[in-house]
């Protein structure tokens, strides 16, 4: 009887071969267990319920396998569907479109909004229709991203909520600071500079944060290796900031739709170069460049427009010469390029060994 | 977005007494195996690689949770994973009861009706 019962448990241990690996090594050992203890359970009743268990066992297996090999199937084409449809070659035209689709999405804004104005049809009908597929497209990117652990192309998506946490925190840091002064700076420049530190310094902490997220949760992980082997991939989530940064320095112009579109085409061309660019130093470089020559155009369109008096004239400067108007614009860049070379600062950071070996390559 | 109940409802028979077995506590796969026996009055009787295909199917649907048996030991030759109901579990259990208790009401006063 001893000896049946042995033939039976290694019997039943070869049927386990059937089902599918990854299930076989996730429940094989369960199912052998649970297996025997019903088997030795059942031999203490009789022969007939041992044979009424072993055939129970022996009619319900090759379904079950059947099903096991059909989820399997099933689990492994929606991973693979998902990933290859997100999974883009690095420096590829997907990758590159994946990466500019924020600057593209935000600089057609001014367009829609313009047609929209045009077309008397129904009041704010194209702008509502063009915020809901924004948004659409912008947490559905965000989900993909996130799920992807953080691609490459995924980092101006990262950048884009950045200067509305950073402005978050500047307005907590001033209702919390009662009596809030800036420093008495005679000079209009440097007391503009201390304000728009207030302003945008929040984006240096909110840089560590996320690196530090990247380290304590296990799942971003390879976005921290991806850092530490290029550098430059913060300095690109900082470029993500711009498009929300540039509706900012607008407000209170009218008609800036022309210069909002070349800003964001200018940096949607940056991206695109620095996906298609392996040094790390020329990568930085042309962030750099279409960051300075983004918010140049900014600042040519914020002298122009206030030039032809098309300037809110409630704003406190409409007195003043034109080159006022466009310091902002100029300080917040000044800013923007100092706070675009704290990667550096983490480059410069002792790297572990065991990354160095793991060469995780960078890619999307 | 939360997941309604009744969409997993109805239950079929050996999953209802699965979920019920789990409803007392975490439980090693035999254990389960012997419960839904002994609840059934031994009408549903599970093999082992019917009880696992149920038992991935309730872990896919997210109705069960499949625990370690660290902090609790089952003991010499018994499973070291346990099963334990979800909190989306519960309430789908409790919404299968309570669909069944509509329909004895109903068969039960259609019968009086009858005079069966």
């Amino acid at each position: 009887m001893k000896s049946d019962l042995q033939f039976l448990h290694r019997f039943y241990s070869l049927l386990l071969n059937l089902y599918p690996g990854t299930y076989r090594e996730e429940y094989g050992e369960e199912l052998q267990t649970v297996f025997i203890l019903s088997i030795d359970d059942a031999t203490k009743t009789g022969k007939f319920e041992t044979a009424k268990v072993v055939l129970g066992e022996l009619i319900s297996l090759p379904m079950a396998v059947f099903f096991e090999h059909l989820r399997e199937r099933r689990k492994a084409k929606m991973i693979k569907n998902f990933n290859s449809r997100f999974d883009f070659a690095p420096g590829s035209r997907k990758e590159v479109l994946a990466a500019v689709a924020p600057f593209l999405l935000f600089g057609a804004i001014p367009i829609l909004v313009g047609l929209s104005g045009r077309l008397n049809t129904r009041p704010y009908f194209l702008e509502e229709l063009l915020s809901m597929f924004m948004l659409a497209s912008m947490i559905s990117l965000l989900t993909v991203g996130f799920f992807r652990s953080i691609p490459r192309w995924f980092m101006p998506y990262l950048g884009l909520p950045l200067p509305i946490l950073s402005l978050y925190i500047f307005n907590g840091l001033v209702d919390e600071w009662d009596g809030y002064s800036l420093p008495d700076l005679s000079s209009r420049f440097l007391r503009g500079f201390v304000q728009d530190g207030l302003l945008w310094g929040p984006l240096i902490p909110l840089i560590l944060l996320l690196v530090v997220f990247s380290v304590i949760i296990p799942r971003f992980r390879p976005f921290y290796r991806q850092l530490r082997n290029d550098w430059t991939l913060l300095s690109f989530i900082l470029y993500g900031a711009a498009p929300v940064m540039a509706l900012v320095w607008f407000e209170g112009y009218i008609n800036y739709g022309p210069f909002v579109v070349l800003m964001f085409l200018i940096l949607a061309a940056g991206g695109w170069l620095y996906l298609r660019n392996d040094v790390p130093w020329r990568k930085f470089l042309i962030l750099i460049g279409g960051m300075t020559l983004s918010m140049l155009t900014a600042a040519v369109g914020q002298a122009v427009l206030y030039e032809s008096s098309q300037y809110n004239s409630r704003r406190p400067y409409t007195n003043l010469p034109w080159w006022n108007t466009v310091d902002q614009t100029v300080i917040a860049w000044m800013w923007l390029v100092l706070i675009m070379f704290l990667p550096l600062v983490i480059n410069l950071l002792p790297r572990p060994r065991s990354s160095l070996q793991a060469g995780e390559p960078v890619s999307g | 977005m939360p997941v309604e109940p009744l969409s997993y409802l109805p239950l079929t028979e050996p999953t209802f007494y699965i979920l019920l077995s789990l409803a007392s506590g975490r439980k090693h796969g035999y254990a389960i195996l012997k419960d839904v026996k002994d609840l059934s009055g031994e009408r549903v009787n599970l093999s082992t690689s019917t009880l696992y295909t149920a038992v991935g199917r309730l872990l896919d649907q997210d109705l069960i949770e499949r625990l370690d048996g660290d902090d609790d030991d089952p003991g010499p030759g018994l499973p070291r994973k346990s099963y334990a109901l979800t909190e989306l579990g519960r309430r789908v259990l409790e919404a299968e009861m309570v669909r069944l208790q509509g329909m004895v009401k109903e068969a039960r006063l259609r019968l009086r009706e009858d005079g069966v």
